[in-house]
C-alpha cells in the first residue's frame, strides 16, 4: 500500500542545488559542452538513446551531461520527455540492405559480396593506454580509399537461402502491423515483435549477461556472428495527412545476424536458425547480445525444451527493462515508514503471542 | 501536395483550446443527460459537419485513433481535413475503430459491430460521435445510472433509426460496450453504455 | 524533400540568405513530435518497433500550394524554413532558381560527404584468409 508522506519541500531544493553544483565539478576545469557530449562519447548516447528508446543524439547528450553520465539515469529522462510528445506516426520498416555502410563483417563468411569493412572499431586495438589522449591535439588524418563502397550491400543471410539450410524471416500474411508494447502491455506468450521491441529497449548489461549465459552452456546452441553491420539508413515516413512517404533523414543503426545451429526437431528439420539484433547509433555489444537472446526465446516456436533462464521469455522480457528495472529498485530508497511500522507492529504482536503460549502451556514435570 | 484542398484550422490555442473541448466532453460522459455548451476554440473544418464536431475529433484523436466514416464520409474532405489535422487514419471496419462519426441520416453498423472491449480491457472500445439535429423536440427518453442522481429526461431529435433498441441493448453488455456523444449545434449530451435508457411510454 | 530535411539549419540560411523568400501563411506551427522507427526480424521478416525518433513538422501555405516538412531531431525554424521552399518549390516561377541556388548545392554537399565518408570506411577493407583450416 502506498501512503504520501509530506514535508521536506526545503531539503529537497536544497539537494536540487547541491547536485547542480556536484554535477559541475570544479568551476576551474572548463565546463562540458553538449555537443562535446554528442561529438566525443558518441556510444555513451547511442546507449542512453537504446536505453531511453528515443533516437535523438542532442537529447541523449543533454541527458548525459544533466545526469553526469549516469547511463541509466540519462535513458529515464529520455523517457520521460517522450512521454510529453505527441507520436505522428510510425516510419516504413527501415531498409538496412540499403545502408551507407560504416562497419560491416561476418565471422562465419570470409568473402562476401562487397566485402568486409572493419570501420572504426576497437576490436583490433591493443587496451594500452593513449596517453597522448590527456593532452588537447588533433586526431591523426584517416586514410581514404580511392573507391567508395558499394552503394548497395545485400545481407548475407539474404544470401543464403537458396540451399534451404538457413531458417528463413519473411513477413507474415499480409504484414502485419507490429504490436506496441508502449501502448498495449505486452502479453504472454509474447509474438516476435514485442520480444524485439521489448530487446530494444532492454538494458544493455543484462541482456549481454544472458547472452553470455547462453554461450557458457545456458542455452544449448552456439551462435555465429553472420554479419554485423553498421551505418547510416534512410527512414521513410507516409504522413497521414500527406499521402505518400517521404524521406526524412538518416538514422545510425547497428545490426547484428547470428547463426545458430539448430538439430532439428518434431516441428523443423536440422538447420541453421537466426537471432536478429537492432539497435540505435553504434552499439555492437547491445545488437549482438540482443540477437543471441532473440534466438534463445525461440524455443517456444520451434518445438525445444525450455529450460534456461534466457529461454523464458517472461523472465527475460519483464526483467531487461532498465528503466522499470532501476525504478523498483530504486524506489526502496523512498519512505517506507508506515509499511515498515506494519511489519514491526506484526513481528511484536507474533512474539507476543508466541510468549503468551509458552507461559500458559503446562509444564511437563519430568521425574528424573 | 497541389490539389485544392482548404485546411481550415485547427484549434486557435494549441494547449488550452483542447483543455476546454476535453472538459467539456468529460462533463458531458460523467452526466449523462445534461446538456453542455461546446466553446468556440477557432477549429474549422470543411462543409458538412458543425464546427463542434472538428473541435471534439481534433481534440479525441490522433495517429494511433482509427476513426470509422462511412463510405461517403471517407470519400469527402471531412476525411482528408481530419488526417491533415489529427494524423488520425480512418478505418471502414468498425471493430477497429477507436472513434465513429454517425452523420445524420448514416446508414451505420450495428452498434455491436463496433469495438466493445473485453472484460480485461473494457476501455479498449469505440466512442460514436452521434450527429442529430436538436437534442430537443425528438422522442423522449428517461435516463438512469452512475452520474444520475434519480432521473433524466432527454429527447434528441434526428437519431439513427433503431437507436434507441440498440443502446438499451448496448447497456447490457456492461462493463463492454460503446459509449455515445450527442451533438447537435455546439449542444453536446454523453451517453456512456452505464446509462440505462427507458423508453417513455404515454 | 529529403535534402531539405538533411540539411542544417546553417546551411539552409546561408543558401537562402540571398533569395527573397515571400512570407507564407503558416497552417500548422512547426511542432516536435515523435515517429515510431519499424524495423523488420532478420532485416526482411515480420515488422517491429524499433523505437521512436524525434521528428519536427510544419505546414504552411502561399496561396494555393501547401508546403509541407518533416525532419529528424527537433529543429521548428529549420523544419519552417523547408516548409516554406517546399511551397515555393512548386511554384514553377520560382522553382529554378531555388533548385540552383539552394537544393542542388546541398545535395551536391551531402553526397561528398556520403562519398567522403565511404572512402575512409573503404580503407578499412579486410581479407581475411584461413590458415591450416578451412580452404583457404
Amino acid at each position: 500500500m502506498y501512503v504520501a508522506v509530506k514535508g521536506g519541500e526545503a531539503a529537497i531544493a536544497a539537494t536540487h542545488d547541491l547536485v547542480a553544483q556536484a554535477r559541475r565539478g570544479d568551476p576551474n576545469v572548463p565546463e562540458l559542452q553538449v555537443a562535446q557530449i554528442r561529438e566525443q562519447m558518441k556510444l555513451a548516447t547511442a546507449r542512453v538513446m537504446n536505453e531511453g528508446s528515443l533516437y535523438d543524439e542532442d537529447l541523449a547528450a543533454l541527458a548525459l551531461k544533466q545526469s553526469q553520465g549516469d547511463a541509466v539515469e540519462a535513458a529515464f529522462l529520455m523517457r520521460a520527455y517522450r512521454t510529453t510528445l505527441p507520436r505522428f506516426g510510425s516510419s516504413e520498416p527501415v531498409d538496412t540492405a540499403h545502408m551507407a555502410i560504416r562497419r560491416r563483417i561476418s565471422a562465419a563468411f570470409k568473402d562476401l559480396p562487397g566485402g568486409q569493412v572493419l570501420g572504426p572499431t576497437y576490436d583490433y586495438t591493443h587496451r594500452l593506454f593513449d596517453f597522448a589522449l590527456e593532452a588537447e591535439g588533433a586526431a591523426p588524418q584517416p586514410r581514404e580509399c580511392d573507391c567508395a563502397l558499394a552503394a548497395h550491400m545485400p545481407r548475407v543471410l539474404d544470401l543464403l537461402g537458396a540451399e534451404g539450410l538457413m531458417e528463413t524471416e519473411a513477413p507474415p500474411s499480409g504484414d502485419p502491423a507490429p504490436t506496441d508494447v508502449t501502448r498495449d502491455a505486452a502479453v504472454f506468450p509474447a509474438g516476435r515483435d514485442a520480444r524485439l521491441q521489448m530487446l530494444s529497449r532492454g538494458d544493455e548489461g543484462f541482456l549481454l549477461g544472458l547472452a553470455y549465459s547462453v554461450q557458457r552452456g545456458f542455452g544449448g546452441n552456439h551462435p555465429f556472428a553472420g554479419e554485423i553491420r553498421m551505418g547510416e539508413v534512410s527512414v521513410m515516413f507516409a504522413p497521414e495527412e500527406l499521402g505518400f512517404e517521404v524521406d526524412i533523414g538518416d538514422v545510425t543503426l547497428t545490426e547484428c545476424q547470428m547463426i545458430n545451429q539448430f538439430t532439428g526437431s518434431s516441428e523443423a528439420p536440422p538447420q541453421f536458425t537466426r537471432g536478429y539484433g537492432l539497435a540505435f547509433g553504434q552499439s555492437e555489444r547491445k545488437a549482438m547480445s540482443m540477437a543471441i537472446v532473440d534466438r534463445a526465446l525461440k524455443t517456444r516456436d520451434l518445438g525445444e525444451a525450455c529450460a534456461y533462464p534466457a529461454q523464458q521469455e517472461e523472465f527475460v522480457l519483464y526483467h531487461c527493462d532498465t528503466i522499470e528495472a532501476s525504478g523498483f529498485v530504486e524506489h526502496l530508497k523512498l519512505p517506507h515508514y508506515v509499511d515498515f511500522q506494519g511489519e514491526l507492529e506484526l513481528i511484536r504482536k507474533i512474539r507476543r503471542e508466541q510468549d503468551e503460549r509458552r507461559a500458559k502451556a503446562p509444564k511437563i514435570e519430568v521425574e528424573a | 501536395m497541389n490539389a485544392p484542398f482548404l485546411p481550415g484550422s485547427g484549434f486557435s490555442d494549441p494547449v488550452l483550446g483542447p483543455q476546454k473541448i476535453f472538459r467539456v466532453m468529460l462533463d458531458a460522459m460523467s452526466r449523462p443527460g445534461l446538456v453542455q455548451t461546446v466553446p468556440d476554440v477557432g477549429v474549422r473544418g470543411p462543409d458538412g459537419a458543425p464546427r463542434e464536431a472538428f473541435a471534439l475529433l481534433l481534440a479525441l484523436c490522433d495517429h494511433d485513433t482509427p476513426v470509422w466514416l462511412d463510405a461517403s464520409l471517407r470519400q469527402s474532405a471531412i476525411a482528408r481535413w481530419l488526417a491533415f489535422h489529427s494524423s488520425a487514419p480512418t478505418t471502414s471496419d468498425p471493430a477497429l475503430a477507436s472513434f465513429g462519426v454517425l452523420p445524420l441520416g448514416c446508414d451505420a453498423p450495428a452498434f455491436e459491430d463496433f469495438a466493445q472491449g473485453d472484460a480485461r480491457y473494457p476501455d479498449r472500445s469505440t466512442t460514436l460521435l452521434v450527429l442529430c439535429e436538436a437534442l430537443v423536440g425528438g422522442e423522449p427518453l428517461t435516463l438512469e445510472g452512475p452520474g444520475i442522481e434519480s432521473r433524466v429526461s432527454i429527447a434528441p431529435r434526428g437519431l439513427p433509426d433503431n437507436f434507441t433498441a440498440q443502446a438499451q441493448e448496448n447497456h447490457r453488455l456492461y462493463p463492454r460496450g460503446v459509449d455515445f456523444l450527442l451533438l447537435a449545434g455546439d449542444q453536446l449530451l454523453g451517453l456512456p453504455r452505464s446509462t440505462r435508457i427507458i423508453k417513455e411510454t404515454r | 524533400m529529403s535534402v531539405l530535411a538533411r540539411a542544417s539549419l546553417a546551411e539552409l540560411t546561408s543558401l537562402t540568405s540571398g533569395i527573397d523568400l515571400p512570407q507564407v501563411e503558416i497552417v500548422k506551427p512547426a511542432e516536435i513530435g515523435t515517429l515510431m522507427v519499424e524495423g523488420r526480424a532478420g532485416g526482411g521478416g515480420r515488422r517491429f518497433n524499433a523505437g521512436e525518433a524525434t521528428l519536427t513538422r510544419c505546414v504552411v501555405r502561399d496561396g494555393a500550394r501547401l508546403g509541407f516538412a518533416y525532419a529528424l531531431g527537433r529543429d521548428k525554424a529549420k523544419a519552417l524554413l523547408c516548409a516554406r521552399l517546399d511551397a515555393l518549390l512548386q511554384d514553377d516561377a520560382r522553382r529554378d532558381v531555388l533548385m540552383t541556388q539552394v537544393v542542388t548545392p546541398l545535395a551536391d554537399a551531402q553526397q561528398r560527404r556520403t562519398d567522403d565518408a565511404s572512402r575512409r570506411v573503404a580503407a578499412t577493407k579486410v581479407e581475411f584468409f584461413t590458415m591450416v583450416r578451412g580452404e583457404g
